[in-house]
């Protein structure tokens, strides 16, 4: 994003829906959102499966289109961009974090975390450099040549979380990020999570935990594809 | 995504399924090395098939006398004198076109010998002017002339192995031969053949072969001095040459027609017109390398059908991985290389173990059937690359469909 709108919300959802047809019926999962999240914000979205939080993240994070209304990350309108140019705003804009990690098996932890800067045509040098750092950042500096098979739960999604900043992307967005780990190890990448906050980056989260959502200051609560409840803590 | 990166990225997948990998070469290794085998082979007889031709002249004509049983050679004998000097001086006056036509005497003698030792040696018989016409390099002395044709004289030029065999290291000039009942004097020396192409006759700038144990004489003492079997042809074949501009074949018409008036219809003689051999080896040639190359395409589109079905089973497996890419910003286009790019690695990859495999059989057949084999580098450019467009092609398919997969769908698959 070279021109950056920093008066106005970083994301601004304007009555966002995604429909679905599924065999001869059409499925609302998001059903005319509004919403404004503003640069450095924690936000948690919360709801039941089938709720649309899902389908929502997708829209935030450029995977997917709205079938109507407006989607506005930095003042740029999303929903009328093509496949290529939604590509570059995922590679720019936005970090992913998923519920099963999503490491690419066969690549070692800085292959892994370097993966979005390969679709930027740096240099590798630089590319595996700035691997390196963001894994220092998480605390993995010395599991840099690990494959993930030789990784914790713990440590894999610090590896993914690693790879969601190794682009330097205004959002950072977690998609049940401690779903597949046990309590003590949740709360470690929740930790990682608040800092990374503290250190003012815009962070989402998708869950159904309350407790999870708990660390975020902000939380909605998704029901049929529409926001019932905008809480600021 | 650069070109480099994507190339290092379908090596790393290879390697990861070295043994999948392997097999779905194997179509193409196969098809490539059928290929490469089989037009060596094809190559080296055709080249071995066009020695032999050129070896006669593709400006020449040769009369051939034919070899008759005895009950044959009688009835022949009736009407025709076989192949003669007659015929050579009718040839010369009578057939438009020809330059000139050299007579040769063929004695395979029983006995060759000096003071100091034998020979096993061929008698040549041949104009003076055959020098003129064949590329004949003397060692010492001089070559037959005119004088020793008109007065039968019984000199002769021997060849290097010949001399050695005779005289060793001595003198060889002036010196006696003996053959069969006939002495002759040396009046030259052929320079030795040692050096490969440097000795021997040649013609027109192709080599006919070794001299080396050939004695020279002129026709009129071969003919005259020598004991011959009556019934045979006087001589062993005429090379006719024509006139730059002119066809062989038309030249082999008229002349044939002249011999069947002077042999009286005996069919005793052949023409061969290397100028139509070539042609018809040639067709042959090239009826083999279509049959091959259908063959070989065969095998190749198996090939390519082996390494799409791959492909597709690899972007299957390998959707999450999409999904993952195409998250963290690879363009369709990216993907598509990607897979583009693995499949023409494991296709060109193959066609180059391909190539090895196809010049190891080649070698193999040269040497345990003795066969010639001449690998040529445009059937390893024709191979490889139909290899490689094969592996592009089959290849395209597969990764249209990964770069077509949905990002939420491929992320959502297990």
């Amino acid at each position: 994003m070279s021109e950056v709108d920093a008066s106005g919300p970083l994301i601004e959802l304007r009555g966002v829906s995604r429909d679905y047809a599924v065999g001869g019926e059409v499925v609302h999962a998001l059903a005319g959102v509004d919403l404004e999240i503003a640069r450095g914000e924690y936000l948690a979205i919360l709801g039941a499966s089938g709720s649309g939080k899902s389908t929502l993240m997708n829209v935030l994070g450029c995977l997917d289109t709205p079938t109507a209304g407006v989607y506005r990350l930095d003042g740029r309108p999303i929903q009328s961009l093509d496949d290529d140019a939604l590509a570059a705003v995922r590679n720019g804009s936005i970090g992913f974090v998923f519920q099963s990690f999503h490491l690419l098996p066969r690549l070692d932890a800085t292959a892994n975390v370097a993966l979005p800067l390969l679709y930027r045509d740096l240099p590798r040098a630089e590319r595996l450099r700035r691997a390196r750092a963001a894994l220092a950042q998480v605390g993995l500096a010395d599991r840099a040549d690990h494959r993930p098979n030789e990784l914790s739960g713990g440590q894999r999604q610090r590896v993914a979380i690693a790879r969601a900043l190794v682009g330097d992307p205004s959002i950072l967005l977690a998609d049940e990020p401690t779903g597949n780990l046990d309590s003590k190890t949740s709360a470690d990448i929740m930790t990682v999570l608040d800092a990374l906050h503290a250190a003012g980056r815009t962070v989402i989260l998708v869950t159904h935990e309350d407790d999870v959502a708990a660390h975020a200051r902000r939380r909605i609560r998704l029901h049929d594809g529409a926001i019932v409840e905008d809480v600021r803590a | 995504m650069r070109t480099r990166e994507a190339f290092a990225l379908a090596l790393e997948n290879l390697a990861a399924h070295t043994l999948r990998s392997a097999l779905t070469m194997l179509g193409v290794v196969f098809g490539v090395g059928a290929v490469i085998a089989m037009l060596s082979i094809g190559a080296g007889a055709e080249r071995q098939a066009l020695e032999a031709i050129s070896r006669l002249g593709l400006h020449n004509v040769v009369v051939r006398a034919k070899t008759l049983s005895e009950a044959e050679a009688r009835e022949v004998r009736e009407t025709s004198l076989g192949v003669s000097m007659r015929d050579v001086e009718a040839i010369e006056d009578a057939v438009p076109g020809v330059e000139l036509a050299l007579p040769k005497v063929e004695i395979d003698p029983d006995l060759v010998l000096s003071r100091t030792g034998s020979a096993d040696a061929l008698v040549w018989g041949v104009a003076a002017r055959h020098a003129d016409v064949v590329a004949i390099e003397l060692a010492e002395g001089r070559f037959l002339d005119a004088l020793d044709e008109r007065d039968h004289a019984q000199v002769a030029v021997i060849g290097d192995a010949v001399r050695r065999e005779l005289f060793g290291s001595g003198q060889a000039l002036g010196r006696d031969v003996k053959v069969d009942d006939v002495w002759l004097e040396v009046i030259g020396v052929l320079a030795s053949s040692d050096a490969g192409d440097g000795g021997g006759e040649a013609f027109q700038g192709v080599a006919l072969g070794s001299n080396a144990s050939v004695i020279y004489v002129t026709v009129s003492t071969a003919l005259r001095k020598f004991d011959r079997d009556p019934l045979a042809s006087p001589l062993a074949e005429i090379i006719v040459r024509l006139d730059r501009a002119e066809s062989g074949r038309r030249v082999a018409a008229v002349i044939d027609e002249l011999l069947v008036r002077l042999h009286g219809g005996a069919d005793d003689y052949e023409l061969v017109v290397p100028e139509a051999l070539l042609a018809e080896s040639r067709r042959t040639q090239r009826m083999f390398n279509l049959v091959m190359g259908a063959i070989a395409s065969i095998s190749l589109l198996v090939g390519g059908i082996g390494i799409m079905n791959i492909m597709l089973a690899s972007v299957l497996e390998r959707t999450r991985e999409i999904g993952v890419r195409r998250a963290v910003g690879a363009r369709r286009r990216d993907v598509l290389v990607q897979f583009v790019v693995e499949s023409f690695t494991l296709s060109a990859l193959g066609g180059v173990a391909g190539v090895m495999l196809g010049v190891a059989i080649a070698e193999g057949v040269a040497a345990s059937a003795g066969w010639p084999t001449a690998v040529e580098a445009w059937a390893v450019l024709l191979s490889v690359g139909v290899a490689v467009g094969v592996g592009l092609v089959s290849g395209i398919y597969p990764a249209v469909r990964a770069s077509r997969l949905d990002p939420v769908e491929s992320l959502r698959y297990e």
